[in-house]
């Protein structure tokens, strides 16, 4: 019986190769963000480490686990670069960008102040990174960016806007 | 009413469900003989699309991480037909994934709009 039913595991598997060799891939490697759909979505949770980099807003915060504050370093041209704990003005703003809700194709043309956001979890995959344009209203829809092609997203522009306030707006409330 | 999907490893299928009510049953193939689909309650706790596996280098469109070692509900991208790998399963469970559970690109994208982060993963 078992000589049978290991002879017959062999024979799918050889039918499977056989079957593979002749089949191309269905690769989605290809596969753009979809309207509708969530290009990511993290748990805020369970966020450690969060990298911003625009041109006018550079900040690194991190935070050993989940319970814990973040700490926050920040910069921004012409300024001290200042330290701080995080407060809700954080929490609100890492909301914002812990989801990112695709809402439709944007002109592909738009040029201003693009920023990289990068958001490590605590699980063991790769960072959720994501290239967005801070408008420079916060009446204007916020973008990103993948590849060649624009998106616009539902993001707060104005929460997105207030990490440029640096510890005041981000810090704990002394 | 919370949202829950069940993965059935027997029989191999997937359903979604907010309370009583059945949003979506489909098929699915889960983790090989080698690399079984972990058992237990789960919830989603990150999703992704589209995705790329950085680890087997591999798409993993629509995918629902309900581990935090990468197992996923995502988009089946191999390249034999759907109904192929189904039959390769039914004969041996050599045939599978690496954990994840696999689905057709219709059912991940289906699932992937309803579930939230936080949605009941149940695998038995």
């Amino acid at each position: 019986m078992r000589r049978l039913l290991r002879g017959r595991n062999v024979c799918a598997i050889a039918l499977f190769g056989i079957a593979l060799a002749g089949c191309r891939s269905t690769s989605g490697a290809g596969a753009r963000p979809e309207p509708g759909t969530e290009y990511y979505a993290v748990a805020p949770e369970s966020i450690r480490e969060v990298v911003f980099s625009s041109p006018e807003r550079k900040l690194y915060a991190y935070r050993w686990n989940g319970s814990a504050t973040f700490q926050i370093f920040t910069a921004s041209p012409g300024t001290a670069p200042e330290q701080c704990a995080a407060g809700d003005g954080f929490g609100r703003w890492l909301t914002a960008i812990a989801t990112i809700p695709v809402r439709s194709v944007a002109d592909s043309t738009v040029a201003g102040a693009w920023a990289e956001v990068r958001l490590r979890d605590a699980t063991d995959l790769d960072a959720n990174e994501a290239t967005l344009l801070v408008p420079a209203s916060p009446s204007d829809p916020v973008l990103m960016r993948v590849g060649e092609q624009s998106f616009v997203v539902g993001i707060d522009a104005a929460l997105l806007r207030s990490v440029n306030a640096g510890c005041a707006g981000l810090g704990r409330a002394r | 009413m919370a949202k829950k999907i069940n993965v059935d490893l027997t029989a191999q299928t997937v359903t979604a469900a907010d309370g009583g009510t059945v949003f979506h049953t489909c098929d699915c193939v889960s983790g090989d003989s080698a690399h079984p689909t972990p058992s237990g309650l789960f919830k989603i706790n990150r999703k992704n699309h589209p995705y790329t596996s950085k680890k087997y280098g591999v798409p993993m469109n629509y995918a629902m991480f309900f581990t935090t070692t990468g197992e996923a509900l995502h988009q089946y991208h191999g390249p034999a037909p759907w109904a192929l790998l189904r039959l390769g399963r039914a004969l041996t469970n050599a045939v599978g994934s690496h954990g994840c559970v696999r689905l057709q690109e219709s059912d991940a994208k289906k699932l992937y709009g309803w579930a939230s982060n936080g949605t009941v993963v149940e695998i038995k």
